[in-house]
């Protein structure tokens, strides 16, 4: 089941020590566009989501859903280590997508009904005016 | 090089996306795709006389599907607070949203941008509460990611805040 899993999930694995040289790496690298990476390499600039997120000791950060490359995301799993930093990358693309399909429908029909709570709150705006002028030119 | 994490923030459909793009790549489209997790673009920019690398998380707004994950909010810098300024409900989302950072994060700095200042025509966010905010100290820029008018100085002012 767990082999299933990650087969599945396309993983894909690096580590790297605290001046960001690749001492290790594996799995799936290419699904997310980090095919080209070799051990010894400073990847400082190939992981965006690690810059500014510093990583403590003995400390775990998970990332859910972060677009590593072009129409691919990936869980990101971030652990920090003696040996260094492990970074691994689980596919979620399928999840994201099926996602983004529900929430877009989701907030397009939250958008239209706001647009529609809107609009009455014009018209009975308009209405109240007419009401207004209505009522002084029978007072006249 | 120096390098900051900015975090964008909003409840869905406030232009969040649309800022970083206007920003980073001078576009805009008017078709609106939710963002689902998070996408991160780097835009390098002169604050003084230093270069700074700025890391935009571009968050998924706040809907009935996602909550603001907090472990995108590790180690940010600053954050940017967009609201919709044709929808009123958007700002209490922003505030509530800055709730939690407080919480996550502590004070670090940060700006309300009320977007879409475009549709002046449809503008629903009351003055007077901005104001309010205004008088608490929060630095509040009107920003149009279509036009971009406000845009380039939200970005900058947030980064000169996170050298200070």
């Amino acid at each position: 089941m767990f082999t299933w899993n990650v087969e599945r999930r396309e993983l894909a694995f690096c580590l790297i020590d605290k001046n960001h040289r690749l001492i290790d790496l594996g799995g799936s690298l290419g699904t997310y566009g980090l095919g080209d990476l070799r051990e010894g390499q400073d990847v400082e600039n190939r992981f965006s989501f690690l810059e500014g997120n510093p990583v403590g000791d003995k400390d775990t950060v998970i990332l859910p859903r972060v677009i590593v490359t072009s129409g691919v995301y990936a869980d990101v799993h971030i652990i920090s280590e003696e040996a260094g930093l492990w970074i691994v990358l689980l596919d979620a693309t399928a999840e994201a997508e099926q996602l983004q399909l529900m929430q877009q429908r989701g907030n397009e029909t939250n958008l239209l009904r706001e647009r529609i709570v809107q609009l009455n709150a014009q018209l009975e705006a308009a209405q109240r005016t007419i009401a207004q002028l209505r009522d002084e030119l029978n007072t006249r | 090089m120096i390098k900051k994490k900015i975090c964008m923030l909003g409840i869905f459909a406030v232009g969040k996306t649309s800022l970083v793009q206007r920003f980073v790549k001078s576009i805009f489209s008017e078709k609106y795709l939710t963002t689902v997790g998070v996408k991160i673009d780097k835009k390098t920019l002169n604050v003084g006389n230093q270069v700074v690398d700025l890391m935009l998380w571009d968050l998924h707004g706040e809907d009935e599907f996602q909550k603001l994950q907090i472990s995108y909010l590790r180690g940010a810098s600053g954050y940017l607070l967009v609201a919709d300024g044709t929808r009123a409900s958007t700002l209490d989302g922003a505030l509530r949203l800055k709730e939690t950072v407080d919480k996550a994060l502590g004070k670090i700095p940060f700006l309300l941008l009320v977007n879409k200042v475009d549709l002046l025509d449809e503008w629903e966010v009351d003055e007077g509460r901005l104001a309010r905010l205004l008088e608490e100290d929060w630095t509040i820029l009107k920003t149009s990611a279509k036009t971009g008018q406000g845009v380039e100085e939200a970005f900058l002012a947030l980064a000169t805040k996170t050298m200070e």
